[in-house]
């Protein structure tokens, strides 16, 4: 009797034990680290292409939610999740025209449900969230978003609330000079029925005085700013040739600024030499501290364009602090991306830079590994 | 082992067969033609600024700049999801035609 007592204390001790702490794996699995990247830029500046560098650099071709809306904006990978800011618009299309607002405007923007949705996903909770349609522009149907590992926020006002802005990890700003703007747009939209080199005019200069009061001041908030302006290495009508800096904000925990040969010093370095041969009009790298917005920032800023890989893997053994996981990182993934545009100049490469850091502060906020891909 | 890999592949084959309606639905799709919907919001944009409000006039052109975004956004989507590429397309629809076959091992 008592053997037989002694025996089953002890199991229901055993039980209660074990169901205490599958509910303590239970709790670990809901309080599981996700985080939050806030990338801001107006439309026609490659967020898109940005968007692939970066969900590529974690593996898995992002695609739209499979069976939903063919419109949809969202692009689910294993392990990110991108989702439009243009969904929460509050006005459609007829509506902002009735109004006489821009998409630019606040006031065509619904920021409380920004704000609960980003923060319920953060928290691994599911939303229904509105599509807005591109080309009808229209609110469509709402469709699920389940939480992700990573959630990526792009669009036109991911800093402009200051409580969307808190729940951001790591913020992006895509800075276009208004040259480059114009230059691309031509590029993207002269052979399109319908425009010519006066609508374009007309479109960019109508937008400009909302970007610039609601857009633009946001990149004071933003941790890292992709800055792309014209080349000074030659007199360049077309905006082909880029100069492109990249701001990067010291102090920061959750990531180390990139840096050229000595941190903090001043460098300006050309590469094209005896050791490499560089086709007109060559490149120029800069890297050295200055302010932005008052905060102490580290920059980096590379001219010109690329003609061969070697050039690549050349620059890419003088910088530090890349956030790679092997030698030949940035070099491999921009081979794998060569189709995108912006893989022969600065553009490519910085943004490579950025998804590698996003990897970091990933793997900072949440103690695990991520095993790079086709490594 | 082949016969076995045949007999897997070949399920999937039908499958495809029996979604044959799918070009159908696409063809619906491209009718939305955001190409016209773009020439009329240019015409619009001219119009409205012609004598409107300046809010409006912005509205106006900030709708082509949405419209042109979303046409540019898809040609890249295309371009990187090979949507264009006719073996591409043949081989959505005949995953086991000797074209299109890609066994792992």
């Amino acid at each position: 009797m008592a053997s037989t007592m002694r025996t089953s204390a002890p199991v229901r001790v055993f039980t209660t034990r074990a169901a205490s702490r599958r509910t303590v794996v239970v709790k670990a699995a809901d309080e599981k680290k996700r985080i939050v990247i806030g990338l801001a830029a107006d439309s026609g500046c490659g967020k898109s292409t940005f968007m692939r560098r970066m969900t590529g650099i974690f593996g898995g071709a992002p695609k739209p939610p499979a069976g939903g809306n063919p419109d949809s904006n969202t692009l689910i990978s294993d392990m990110t999740t991108v989702i439009c800011l243009d969904d929460y618009h509050s006005l459609d299309r007829k509506g902002r025209s009735a109004a006489g607002v821009t998409a630019l405007d606040p006031k065509a923007q619904h920021f409380d449900l920004m704000y609960n949705q980003v923060k319920a996903l953060k928290e691994g909770k599911a939303v229904d969230k509105p599509i807005y349609n591109h080309v009808t522009g229209i609110l469509d149907p709402a469709e699920t978003i389940n939480a992700s590992n990573i959630l990526v926020i792009e669009g036109l006002h991911p800093f402009y609330d200051e409580r969307v802005r808190d729940l951001c990890d790591f913020k992006v700003y895509l800075d276009i000079s208004d040259e480059i703007k114009f230059a691309w747009k031509i590029q993207r939209d002269m052979a399109e029925r319908g425009h010519s080199l006066d609508s374009i005019k007309k479109s960019i200069e109508s937008r400009k005085p909302d970007f610039d009061a609601y857009i633009d001041p946001q990149k004071k908030h933003a941790d890292m700013i992709i800055q792309v302006l014209p080349t000074q290495l030659v007199p360049d009508d077309e905006g082909k040739i880029l100069r492109v800096r990249l701001i990067q904000k010291e102090g920061k925990k959750l990531f180390d600024p990139v840096y050229l040969f000595d941190e903090g010093s001043t460098i300006s370095w050309i590469p094209c030499g005896r050791k490499l041969t560089c086709s007109f009009p060559g490149i120029k790298f800069y890297y050295g501290p200055d302010t932005w917005y008052g905060e102490d920032v580290s920059v980096l800023e590379m001219d010109g364009q690329f003609d061969k890989l070697e050039e690549l893997i050349y620059v890419e053994s003088h910088l530090s602090n890349t956030s790679a996981k092997f030698y030949g990182e940035i070099t491999q993934q921009m081979l794998k991306n060569s189709s995108f545009p912006g893989s022969n100049n600065g553009t490519g490469l910085l943004q490579t830079i950025i998804g590698l850091k996003v990897r970091e502060v990933y793997e900072r906020i949440t103690s695990q590994t991520v095993v790079p891909t086709s490594a | 082992m082949q016969l076995a890999t045949r007999t897997t592949v070949r399920p999937a084959a039908r499958v495809s067969v029996r979604a044959a309606p799918r070009p159908a639905v696409r063809v619906v799709r491209a009718r939305a033609q955001p190409e016209k919907v773009l020439q009329e919001a240019i015409k619009e944009a001219e119009e409205v600024c012609d004598g409107g409000a300046a809010g409006e006039c912005a509205a106006a052109w900030d709708n082509v700049e949405e419209i042109s975004a979303a046409i540019s956004h898809k040609k890249a989507n295309d371009a990187a999801t090979n949507a264009n590429d006719p073996l591409e397309q043949f081989c959505g629809d005949n995953p086991d035609a000797d074209e299109c076959r890609v066994y792992d091992d």
